[in-house]
Parts: structure tokens; sequence; C-alpha cells
């Protein structure tokens, strides 16, 4: 197979599936984006929160959004990089118990919402109750760290990207350049989920 | 013998998951438990034996999303 062929067959391999995304913020909003620029089409964001000034300096958002509802901004600022998109949007809180209800539909999950307890419950929600769903989760994203200490763990459908030695966000600062980089590798983990798998089957 | 987060420990008969998780010193109350790539469940965790041969994943979240 020659190179073109081979970029057509990941690019076609993008847009067959849909990505689902708990939380839209800096990790959710940046890795979506990464995602709709790499070539995937199809999405459920979903996410409680609205836009607020202290987000703009690490969410995927403009200054003129704040105060509108996050999965809505995120959805039209997709939306301005390509249009031909789908996306499911859900202004809601997670539920314990019904946390997996909007992703049953999804291929890959990223787990990007805020609170270590909500993280967990969101992890224990998904792999028992779709645990054939791909899920990418995030732990420890505040500091000014490298992100050279980010580690791997996987285990069946799940992967967790942990920085053991991160702050936890309500000490730690939150900085664009490290959470960025860090929901660019937790969409690249998504990217490779897919190639991997189509390419195999 | 167990693995746990890659490292060989030694496998201890009539251990729950609590039980391994206090001799192991995670304190954390934030963590997922994966044995053999299935979830284990928090409620799970004082009742459930652990296996010779398991394979162990304990994973500490931290918030920040």
């Amino acid at each position: 197979m020659n190179s073109l062929e081979h970029e057509k067959e990941i690019r076609d391999k993008l847009k067959a599936v849909k990505i689902g995304v708990a939380g839209c913020g800096g990790l959710g909003s940046n890795a979506t984006a990464a995602l709709v620029r790499a070539g995937v089409k199809d999405f459920v964001l979903v996410d409680r929160d609205s836009i607020e000034t202290s987000n703009l300096n690490r969410q995927f958002f403009f200054s003129k959004q704040v105060g509108e509802i996050k999965v809505d901004a995120l959805k039209s600022n997709l939306l301005s990089i390509y249009t031909d998109l789908n996306i499911d949007t859900f202004h809601t809180d997670l539920i314990p118990g019904e946390m997996h209800r909007h992703f049953t539909q999804c291929d890959i999950v990223l787990e990007a919402l805020d609170d270590a307890a909500a993280k967990v419950a969101f992890i224990e929600d998904m792999q028992i109750n779709c645990p054939k769903i791909k899920l990418i989760a995030v732990s420890g994203i505040a500091g000014t760290a490298s992100v050279d200490k980010l580690e791997k763990i996987r285990s069946g459908s799940l992967t967790v990207l942990i920085d053991p030695e991160a702050e936890d966000s309500s000490q730690g600062i939150l900085m664009a350049p490290r959470i960025i980089a860090i929901a660019a590798i937790q969409a690249l983990e998504a990217v490779i989920e897919i190639i991997s798998k189509h390419v195999n089957n | 013998m167990l693995i746990i987060n890659s490292k060989e420990v030694i496998w201890k008969k009539d251990e729950t998951i609590s039980l391994l998780l206090k001799r192991m010193n995670f304190v954390f109350p934030m963590i997922v438990v994966k044995i053999n790539g299935r979830l284990i469940k928090k409620d799970k965790y004082s009742t459930q034996l652990i296996n010779d041969n398991d394979e162990i994943s304990v994973i500490h979240m931290i918030s920040g999303g």
C-alpha cells in the first residue's frame, strides 16, 4: 500500500467512529478539538456547566462565550473547524448508576471530569455497564511539571493516563500548556485505538 | 504470587481486596481497582478474595479535568 492509500485508510477509520466525551473542560474541549482536526466526525458531548471567565486560560472557548452552556459552545466551536460533524450534546449532570446512559452507542469514551470521586464513579459505571467500550481516563493534570512523568496504565478496555506526582486541581495551578498537552495525549490514545483496532480487523 | 501495578507481591490466602489495599498501604480513597482486566466495584472490596496469580491494577484518581 502506498502512503496516500494508507492515509486514506486511516482517515476513513477516523470518520467511522463515534467518540463520547464526559466533561467539556480543559481536557474535554481541547481533546475534542484535536480529534476533529484529526478527522473524527461523530461525537457525544456531556457537561453540566456554563463557561466562566476563569475557564478561558485553558479551555477551548472564547471570551464572547462566557455564560454560554459549555456543550453548546463547544459544538459551535468544533463546527467552525469543520462543518460536516455530527454532534449530540447533553447539558446535564451525570447521575450515579446512569452515567453510561448517553455513551452506549460510542466506540470510545474520554473521561474528562474534574472531581476525583466523579472520575472513579464514572469509570466504575462505564466499565460495569459498557465493558466493551474503550475508556480513556486521566488522573493528575494540575501543576507545572513536565508531561514526561505521565504513565499509561492499561487494563482490559480501560486506559488511564496518570501522573502520580501531580497535584489535585483544588490545590495546583491549571496551566494551558500542560493541560492542552495532556488533552492531546488523551486524543492521541483514541486515535491509536481507532487505527489499531480497525486495521487488525 | 500476585502482580500489582506491574510489581510482584506475595499472595496470601483468604485475603480480601480491602486487606490487600491495607497491606500495600494504598490509603487514598479515590481509587479504581481492576483484577485480570475486570473492574471491581467498591462494595465488593471487603468480601472479594484475591486468587493466586491475579493481576491487579490499583489506580489512584486525582481531581482535574
